[in-house]
């Protein structure tokens, strides 16, 4: 197994009432999505190993945003932050943490969804695509702008997971 | 002679708009195409793009789940007799003469004994009986 990973270090304050630790599953690399996102005219996509481990410093420090239904983005709801980003086999992996305090409700919602129901979408700028006219597109370098918090079945990559820490 | 001249400068300065629009639009397309050909692509997020159409269908599907639902729960509530609710307009087929012939023998709304409808029919023809025996299982009334 290979494990890329990286991290921007927060001094730690025990007890913060505003830092709720969260983890998820954010994408898969080297695998097609599912199902094809938005922006994609209509095509699955994947990103490659290289593209994301390329990636990776770009998504330190982007916000995890949700949507009242937790059906899609919206880059106004920014609820955290992403810490810590791995590689690990096929799945990128993110930590961080919501603003509790900040987001009672929708911290609430999350802590009492079932494990399996929440999962996570990536927001990616400036995509290049191996080759336009393919089934599936292939995308060798992108940035990461951002992440969603969503339900599992509205993300294009059902393998997604999220769930908070504790 | 002025008016001729100020004329075909209007109509000089519209044609010269015209094509000036009609470049721009093909820039704008030249752009797009180059952006296609490059593989670049603005933006992109993991989330199911749903089409205007599909929200209309998972609303309408919806619409008929819930109404299958009362259907079902409807079909499903009896009334005093035990008679399915939804069944009832099928006891209001049975023919007038017959219910009327059936009241007189004291049969009402309820549901009709086999023995008792022998009873009530003992003046009538064999098909008399059968015929009324037939209208009453389609009315879903015999028991």
């Amino acid at each position: 197994m290979r494990l890329d990973a990286m991290a921007v270090r927060f001094p730690q304050v025990k007890g913060h009432p505003n830092r709720v630790d969260f983890e998820g599953i954010l994408t898969l690399v080297d695998a097609a999505s599912d199902r094809a996102p938005a922006g994609a005219r209509g095509h699955r996509v994947l990103l490659t190993r290289a593209a994301a481990e390329a990636a990776l410093p770009s998504l330190l420090g982007m916000a995890v945003d949700y949507r009242p239904g937790w059906d899609g983005h919206d880059a106004k709801r920014k609820i955290g932050l992403i810490t810590e980003a791995d590689v690990v086999g096929r799945r990128l992996t993110v930590r961080g943490y919501l603003y509790g305090r900040d987001f009672p409700e929708a911290t609430e919602e999350i802590r009492a969804a079932a494990v399996d129901v929440m999962g996570m979408s990536y927001e990616l700028a400036d995509a290049q695509v191996a080759d336009m006219r393919a089934e599936v597109w292939t995308l060798t370098k992108a940035t990461f702008t951002g992440a969603a918090i969503l339900l599992r079945d509205k993300a294009a990559y059902r393998e997604t997971r999220f769930r908070l820490a504790g | 002679m002025e008016l001729d001249a100020g004329m075909q400068g209007r109509d000089l300065v519209e044609r010269l708009e015209a094509a000036a629009t009609l470049l721009e639009r093909t820039l704008g397309w030249l752009e797009e195409r180059q952006r296609f050909l490059s593989g670049e692509v603005e933006r992109i997020s993991a989330t199911v793009e749903s089409s205007r159409r599909e929200e209309e269908l998972v609303v309408k599907l919806a619409e008929a789940e819930r109404q299958l639902a009362e259907l079902l729960a409807a079909g499903t509530a009896t009334v005093g007799d035990g008679f399915p609710k939804a069944l009832q307009p099928l006891r209001r087929t049975l023919p007038s003469a017959t219910a009327e012939m059936l009241a007189k023998s004291g049969i009402g709304e309820g549901a009709v004994d086999v023995k008792t409808l022998d009873a009530a029919m003992v003046g009538l023809s064999l098909e008399q009986r059968i015929a009324v025996k037939s209208q009453l299982r389609r009315a879903g009334v015999m028991v």
